[in-house]
């Protein structure tokens, strides 16, 4: 049935989310539909699922084969959650070991489609998902399908999920205008959207919506377009000849190219969810203005490091709480979890060492940072302290902060050059 | 004095003249990229391959 629908909806314009002509035109026939509908539960709910699917598969690389995968992993995620959530499985450890085989299930779907080898090694014939036999499958808004699948089931484990129903659940897990870049949302602020979009007419959401819809705009099409030539990795004389204020000119376009666009693409997801009558979290709170490089991760992709933080930093500092030798030392137990962390998010960035590399960069900065803000807390001269109250402090911070950040972005581009600038320089 | 009207003006209508700026300046670089084929092209999201 979804290779006839696909193949139906294949006959369409296919397009990328928010850049097409034809996104747009899909996207008013979506609102319009959704909010046409009477106020009804179930028609509107089982309305919005056919709008993502549709949607879904008007991506150009997004087809039957893969909507399978997506429901399967849905129905799945289902499962293990109203298994949890309910009274047939009493006792903590068959509790925690399904929780636990529902998270790594997602996990190694995750992997599969995220990592060559393993999907070298694992899945032989990839024609099936559309892009061409001995070809590497990439399998679009598999990363934060997992994060939100994850956190699902870890909620049901804690019994924190409110109003589990099916339709809604595979709306919150294929809600188009976040599938494909995130925000990554919770499945209760969804539940509570959802509840709320059912009684409320467009007009409250219209205006704050296509503003957003607008800034987005704005910044895909003029900031970014205007700031791309200028980037690192569109230079066309080799990093080697550059002068280092060259480079450093190219890797500070380079940020502000990965802030604008993410967050163009963020304000067009929040801004067409709002349309839709739902509201997703927000993910940048001006980045660019922290004073240290943990402040600028608490306020860049925030849905991300939001989710890092409960599901992974928080679990690794409390595990290391219990451990003796490490329960007297409250820094070294905060600084290695952050380590790992960022590690980790590394890691989902990219298979190569360089995002690993990367990861433990950023990871290694907020441990400095941390170092640094303890013995701040020691200082008592007063001139000092009169200075970490400045302007000047925060100035010189937000200065260095996006420094640490830009040049970071080294460690993504292509290697082989950046070997030859250290070689040069050093 | 014009300073002081200028700020009254921003702080009463800066969210209209800032959707105004916007729109006015994406129009442009889409007529700019319709209407000529070297026009300024518009590089691919960077986290949609995540």
């Amino acid at each position: 049935m979804f290779e006839t629908i696909s193949h139906w909806l294949q006959r369409l314009p296919s397009t990328e989310f928010y850049s097409g002509a034809p996104f747009w035109a899909y996207f008013v026939l979506v609102v319009i539909a959704v909010r046409a509908l009477p106020a009804r539960g179930t028609v509107r709910d089982l309305l919005l699922l056919v709008a993502n699917v549709g949607m879904l598969l008007a991506l150009p690389r997004f087809n039957g084969t893969a909507l399978a995968l997506y429901v399967a992993l849905g129905v799945f995620t289902f499962g293990v959650g109203r298994v949890l959530l309910g009274d047939s499985v009493k006792g903590r450890r068959p509790r925690i070991l399904i929780a636990l085989l529902g998270i790594l299930a997602v996990l190694f779907v995750l992997a599969i489609f995220k990592y060559r080898l393993l999907q070298s090694l694992l899945l032989k014939d990839s024609s099936l998902f559309g892009q061409g036999a001995a070809h590497f499958i990439f399998l679009i808004g598999i990363s934060y399908s997992s994060f939100k699948a994850i956190h699902f089931v870890i909620e049901a484990y804690k019994r924190k999920i409110e109003g589990l129903r099916f339709l809604e659940f595979a709306n919150y897990l294929l809600f188009f205008p976040s599938f494909v870049s995130g925000p990554i949302n919770r499945y209760n602020d969804f539940h509570q959207s959802s509840t709320t979009a059912r009684r409320s007419s467009l007009r409250p959401d219209l205006a704050p919506g296509l503003e957003r819809i607008v800034h987005g705009l704005f910044k895909k099409f003029v900031i970014t377009v205007i700031l791309f030539p200028h980037t690192i990795v569109q230079l066309k004389t080799p990093l080697a000849e550059l002068a280092p204020w060259q480079i450093l000119l190219g890797l500070y376009a380079y940020a502000l190219y990965f802030y604008f666009d993410f967050s163009g693409y963020t304000d067009l997801a929040i801004g067409s969810a709002r349309l839709l009558g739902f509201h997703l979290p927000e993910n940048f709170n001006l980045p660019f203005l922290k004073k240290n490089i943990q402040q600028l991760w608490a306020n860049w992709h925030m849905s991300l490091t939001g989710w890092l933080t409960d599901y992974v930093y928080w679990p690794l500092v409390r595990r290391m709480r219990n451990m003796d030798f490490l329960r007297q030392h409250p820094l070294i137990i905060s600084n290695s979890a952050i380590i790992i962390t960022f590690f980790l998010c590394g890691a989902w960035h990219g298979e190569s060492v360089n995002f690993i590399l990367w990861g433990l960069y950023h990871g290694v900065g907020i441990a400095i940072v941390n170092l640094y803000q303890k013995w701040k807390r020691q200082v008592r001269h007063a001139l000092a302290l009169k200075y970490f109250a400045s302007r000047l402090s925060y100035t010189v911070g937000v200065i260095l902060t996006f420094n640490f950040f830009a040049i970071g972005l080294l460690f993504l581009v292509d290697s082989r050059q950046v070997v030859a600038v250290v070689q040069r320089f050093f | 004095m014009l300073m002081q009207v200028l700020s009254h003006i921003f702080r009463t209508h800066g969210r209209l003249m800032l959707i105004t700026f916007e729109i006015f300046w994406i129009v442009v670089f889409l007529l700019d990229r319709i209407s000529s084929a070297g026009g300024s092209g518009v590089p691919d999201f960077v986290y949609v391959n995540f």
